[in-house]
C-alpha cells in the first residue's frame, strides 16, 4: 500500500533560548499508509498534538521533512499550506469544531465552498455525507441544537466531504460519554473499512486504543513503540 | 463572494445580541449627533444669511468703487438712472432699492446723536428689506412723505422722542459749503433687535435726502435681491462682470459682511472638529467591540484555518461583520435622528434674541435635514469602520493557527 504520509527526522523545539528550550519532538520518523486506522498515544506533553500539527502543516518542524504523497510541505507558503489542508486533510478536534452560526449542512458545505465546488454538486455531497454519518434529516439544525455526539458526527462529515487523503482527529471522543464515544468510533471504523478513509488519532481513550489497527506510542517527543494490532 | 461567507459575517454580529445592540446604539448616537449638529448648523447658517440679506443688506450691493472704503458722500454712482433702468428690467431680481447715504446729526430737545441717514424710495425699500415690517410703532414712510422720518427704538429712547415729535437733521452737502439742516417729524419707530440699526440708523424719503445733500438724483447704493436663491453663486459672477471694478462695482453679502462670513466659516471648522471627535469615539467603540468579539473566538478562527481557510477569506468574513455592524448602527442612528432631529426641526431652539456675529437670533433656529446627511455621513461611517477594523483583524491573523488552537 502507498505511503500517503511521511515524517523524516522531524524535530520541533519551542523557546527562544537554551534555558527555556523545550524539545517537543526529537527526530521522529513516521510513515502512514493509505487506509490505516492509527492511534498515537502517550502521556500529556509527549508531543502528540505537536506531531499532528506538524503533519497538518499548522506548525513547521524545526528540523526534518514532512511529505504528503511525496510533496514536501515544509517548503510551502502560507496560502499553499491552507490549500494543502483544504484539499488533503480533514480535521476533527476535541470540541468546538463547528461554526455555531452555521447549520450542520452549512458547516459541512463550507469545505466544498472553499474548494470551489459548484452548488448542485455541493448539495448532493453534503446530503450524502450526512447519511454516511447517520444524521439524515438533521442538516438544518444549528450546533447548539445537537448533542455532543451529533456535533462530532457533523465534524466527521465535514472532514470527510472534501475527499481528504487523511483525517486527523485530536482527542475526538474526549468530551463524549462512553456510549456516544463508542458510537462515534464505530462510525469512523465503518468509514475506514467501507470507504478506505485513513484516520490518525491523537488520544488517551482506551476505546480508540483497542480498536486502532496500529498503535504508535510517543514519550518525551520520541516514538518508543509502533505496533500493529 | 459566496453567500455563505456573507451569512457567516452577518450571523456572527448577532451572536451576542446585547453587545451588538449596545455597540450599535453607541455608534448610532454618534451618527445622530453628527447629523443633528450638521442640520442645526445648516439651519442657523440659513437663518443668519436670510436674516442679514432680508433685513437690510440684500444679496448684493452696487457702489462707487471708493464709497465703502472712505464713506465720503462725494463718491456717488455715475448714471444711476441708467443703472436703475437696467435693474428694473432684470427678471432675475425680486427687487432692488436705490439709497442715498450720509452721516448726519439728529437732535431733539433732549439730546443729539451721530447717525447714518439713508434716503429711500419707500415702495422699493419695502420689497428689498424689512424696515416696514420692523416699524412696529407708528407708520412706515409713504412716497410723498417729505418731512417724515423713521428712527430706531434705542435712538428714540436716547433722544426721548415719540411718534409725532420733531427732530432736526444736520448734514454736510456733497459740494461742501454751509451745513444743510432740516426739521422732520417722527412717523415711525423701528426695532430690528440689532444695536447698530436701532441706535444709529434713520430713514427719510430719497428725494428729500438728495435735496439736503445738494445733488439731484445722486445715489450711493443699489441694494439687490435675487429670485433664485439656489443659483446665487452664478448670479454673483454674472453681476461682477456686469459691474466691473474700474468705476463702480457689485459686492456680495459675503464681501459686505466679512465678519459674518468668517463666523459661518468658523462653524464649518467647528463641525469638522466635532466630526473628528465623534470619529475617535466611534473608533474606540468599534475597536473595543471587535477585539472582544474576535479574541473570544480565536479557537474558532484556528479551526477555520486548520480546515483550509486562507487568511484572505478570514479577512473577508471579519470585514463583513464590521460592515454589518456599521449598517446596524446606521439604522439605529437614523431612527434616533428622525426622532430627535424631527423634534428640533419642528420645534426649533429659541435663543431669545441673542446676537451672534452681529445678527440677532430673533426666531427659533430649526434643524434642516438634507440628503447629504443620510448619504455622506453613513457612507463615511462604513468606510471608517472598515478602516478601523484593519488593526484588530491584522493582529488576529498574525497569530499562527497552532497557537489559536492552543486555547482549548
Amino acid at each position: 500500500m502507498e505511503n500517503i504520509f511521511e515524517c523524516k527526522k522531524v524535530s520541533k523545539n519551542f523557546g527562544a533560548t537554551k534555558q527555556v528550550l523545550v524539545h517537543a519532538l526529537k527526530s521522529v520518523d513516521l510513515e502512514i499508509k493509505r487506509g490505516e486506522f492509527t492511534a498515537i498515544i502517550g502521556p500529556s506533553g509527549s508531543g502528540k498534538t505537536t506531531l499532528l500539527n506538524i503533519m497538518s502543516g499548522l506548525d513547521n518542524p524545526t528540523h526534518g521533512k514532512v511529505l504528503l504523497k511525496g510533496n514536501d510541505i515544509t517548503e510551502m507558503t502560507g496560502n499553499q499550506l491552507s490549500d494543502y489542508r483544504r484539499d488533503h486533510i480533514g480535521f476533527v478536534f476535541q470540541a468546538y469544531n463547528l461554526l455555531p452560526v452555521l447549520t450542520a449542512e452549512e458547516n459541512i458545505e463550507y469545505i466544498l465552498i472553499i474548494q470551489g465546488i459548484p452548488e448542485n454538486e455541493r448539495k448532493e455531497r453534503v446530503h450524502k455525507a450526512l447519511i454516511e454519518v447517520g444524521l439524515k434529516g438533521l442538516g438544518k439544525k444549528f450546533p447548539n441544537q445537537l448533542s455532543g455526539g451529533q456535533q462530532q458526527r457533523v465534524a466527521v462529515a465535514r472532514a470527510l466531504v472534501g475527499n481528504p487523503d487523511i483525517i486527523l482527529a485530536d482527542e475526538p471522543t474526549a468530551n463524549l460519554d462512553s456510549v456516544n464515544g463508542q458510537a462515534l468510533l464505530d462510525m469512523m471504523l465503518k468509514l475506514n473499512e467501507t470507504l478506505g478513509v485513513t484516520f490518525v488519532f491523537s488520544t488517551h481513550d482506551p476505546l480508540i486504543m483497542n480498536e486502532a489497527k496500529r498503535l504508535i506510542t510517543l514519550h518525551d517527543g520520541k516514538i518508543i513503540e509502533d505496533k500493529i494490532q | 463572494m459566496n453567500l455563505i461567507l456573507i451569512k457567516l459575517g452577518i450571523r456572527n454580529v448577532f451572536r451576542n445580541k446585547r453587545r451588538t445592540f449596545l455597540t450599535s446604539l453607541a455608534i448610532g448616537i454618534g451618527l445622530m449627533s453628527l447629523i443633528i449638529a450638521d442640520g442645526f448648523i445648516l439651519g442657523m447658517k440659513s437663518y443668519m444669511i436670510r436674516s442679514v440679506t432680508d433685513d437690510y443688506l440684500g444679496h448684493g450691493q452696487i457702489h462707487h468703487k471708493k464709497f465703502l472704503k472712505t464713506n465720503k458722500v462725494k463718491y456717488v454712482i455715475e448714471n444711476p438712472g441708467k443703472i436703475e433702468k437696467r435693474l428694473s428690467s432684470d427678471t432675475k431680481l425680486e427687487g432692488f432699492s436705490p439709497r442715498a447715504i450720509s452721516s448726519a446729526l439728529i437732535a431733539s430737545a433732549q439730546g443729539s446723536e451721530q447717525i447714518s441717514l439713508v434716503g429711500i424710495k419707500p415702495r422699493y425699500e419695502s420689497i428689498l428689506s424689512r424696515i416696514k415690517t420692523f416699524t412696529t410703532v407708528g407708520d412706515y414712510l409713504e412716497k410723498n412723505d417729505k418731512s417724515y422720518i423713521l428712527i430706531g427704538k434705542k435712538l428714540a429712547n436716547k433722544l426721548k422722542v415719540d411718534i409725532g415729535d420733531k427732530v432736526v437733521l444736520t448734514l454736510s452737502p456733497i459740494g461742501g459749503g454751509d451745513l444743510s439742516q432740516e426739521l422732520f417729524r417722527i412717523k415711525g419707530i423701528f426695532s430690528y433687535g440689532s444695536s447698530t440699526f436701532d441706535n444709529h440708523m434713520a430713514f427719510i424719503n430719497l428725494s428729500r435726502a438728495q435735496e439736503m445733500l445738494g445733488c439731484q438724483n445722486c445715489i450711493h447704493e443699489f441694494a439687490l435681491k435675487f429670485n433664485d436663491l439656489s443659483n446665487l453663486p452664478v448670479l454673483f459672477e454674472e453681476y461682477k462682470k456686469k459691474f466691473p471694478k474700474d468705476a463702480y462695482y457689485f459686492e456680495t453679502w459675503k464681501e459686505l459682511m466679512p465678519a459674518l462670513n468668517s463666523a459661518l466659516e468658523l462653524t464649518d471648522i467647528s463641525m469638522a472638529f466635532l466630526a473628528v471627535f465623534l470619529a475617535i469615539l466611534v473608533g474606540a467603540t468599534v475597536i473595543n467591540t471587535l477585539y472582544m468579539a474576535l479574541y473570544e473566538r480565536k479557537f474558532e478562527f484556528g479551526v477555520l484555518q486548520a480546515i483550509g481557510t486562507r487568511k484572505k477569506v478570514l479577512f473577508t468574513i471579519i470585514i463583513t461583520e464590521s460592515i454589518a455592524l456599521a449598517i446596524g448602527s446606521i439604522i439605529m442612528g437614523s431612527i434616533l435622528t428622525f426622532i430627535f432631529g424631527g423634534m428640533l426641526a419642528y420645534y426649533g431652539v429659541d435663543y431669545g434674541g441673542v446676537t451672534y456675529a452681529s445678527v440677532p437670533l430673533r426666531e427659533p433656529i430649526y434643524m434642516v435635514f438634507s440628503l447629504k446627511q443620510f448619504i455622506i455621513y453613513p457612507l463615511g461611517l462604513i468606510l471608517f469602520t472598515i478602516l478601523i477594523s484593519f488593526y484588530p483583524i491584522w493582529q488576529l491573523l498574525k497569530i499562527s493557527p497552532s497557537k489559536s488552537l492552543k486555547i482549548m
